[in-house]
């Protein structure tokens, strides 16, 4: 048994069952968006959901596991957690870019604009440049440990926002639609075969979410081991 | 707004084809990128 982010665990069996499990899946989210029936006011255009919505949870996840695994390596000093939190991070703005992209092209026909300054696109938009800025503070500093401390402490802080971004199509109403599965309550607002295609989606991204993590932060070792040598 | 309007009524229409590439392509994408700097790190 390896740890994630450890030296052997780069294409090890669990990342491997991990990639196959999200691809099968992923090809059934795929079918079932495409069998879903429109929606009653978005005709058709609702099939962006079915990837809009997991690409942002993944970025949600993504950002909840940095946060872990920034604490852990405040407790424990172990370049190993550094290590997974900033693969995290990679992966993270990798999926909230795709978000923030698809929900663009969202919002073009059904608000008349691609972006607009309202609270979810805005805390989305911060929630962006401080994980942008995490790489930015680490390709500034040098020395490792001092690098290390300072990307967990952005990362932590960083995470603040993740519940204020959740929650903000609720605490102010605005143009962003709410939340169709409300975490907070356990109401859904969505139609049964909607609901089931959405979920199916998001456990697939979710997933590939692990799997690359993996590979990432195995990766991410082997490139430490190497600067060693 | 007419071309997006058909995007509502038409399900064979390309608009949301090309996000579904956009972001499946993205996602595959970067992981065969992942795959791909792992196999070069492997072979040195």
């Amino acid at each position: 048994m390896q740890m994630v982010g450890s030296r052997k665990s780069g294409s090890d069996t669990l990342s491997t069952v991990l990639l196959g499990a999200s691809m099968a899946i992923m090809a059934i989210g795929f079918y079932l968006a495409l069998a879903a029936p429109p929606d009653q006011q978005q005709g058709w255009l609702v099939r962006i959901m079915y990837v809009h919505v997991p690409a942002a949870w993944v970025g949600y996840l993504a950002f909840f596991t940095t946060l872990l695994f920034s604490v852990l390596y405040l407790i424990k000093n172990n370049p190993r957690y550094d290590r997974i939190a900033a693969a995290s991070t990679e992966l993270g703005l990798v999926f909230l870019a795709l978000a923030i992209f698809s929900g663009a092209l969202w919002g073009r026909p059904t608000w008349g604009v691609y972006w607009t300054w309202e609270p979810r696109l805005t805390t989305t938009a911060i929630l962006f440049a401080v994980y942008v800025g995490y790489f930015v503070l680490r390709s500034a500093i040098e020395d490792p440990e001092l690098r290390a401390k300072a990307a967990a402490a952005v990362g932590i802080l960083g995470a603040i926002n993740v519940p204020i971004s959740y929650m903000s199509v609720k605490w102010w109403r605005s143009i962003h639609q709410t939340q169709s599965i409300d975490l907070t309550t356990g109401k859904v607002h969505m139609a049964p075969e909607m609901l089931v295609a959405m979920l199916v989606n998001v456990v697939a991204f979710s997933l590939l979410f692990f799997a690359y993590l993996r590979l990432r932060s195995a990766l991410a070792a082997r490139e430490a081991e190497a600067l060693n040598e | 707004m007419n071309s997006f309007n058909a995007i509502l009524q038409d399900p064979t229409n390309p608009f949301v084809v090309w996000v579904y590439v956009g972001i499946y392509g993205s996602v595959l994408g970067y992981g065969l990128y992942l795959l791909w700097r792992m196999s070069r790190r492997k072979n040195r």
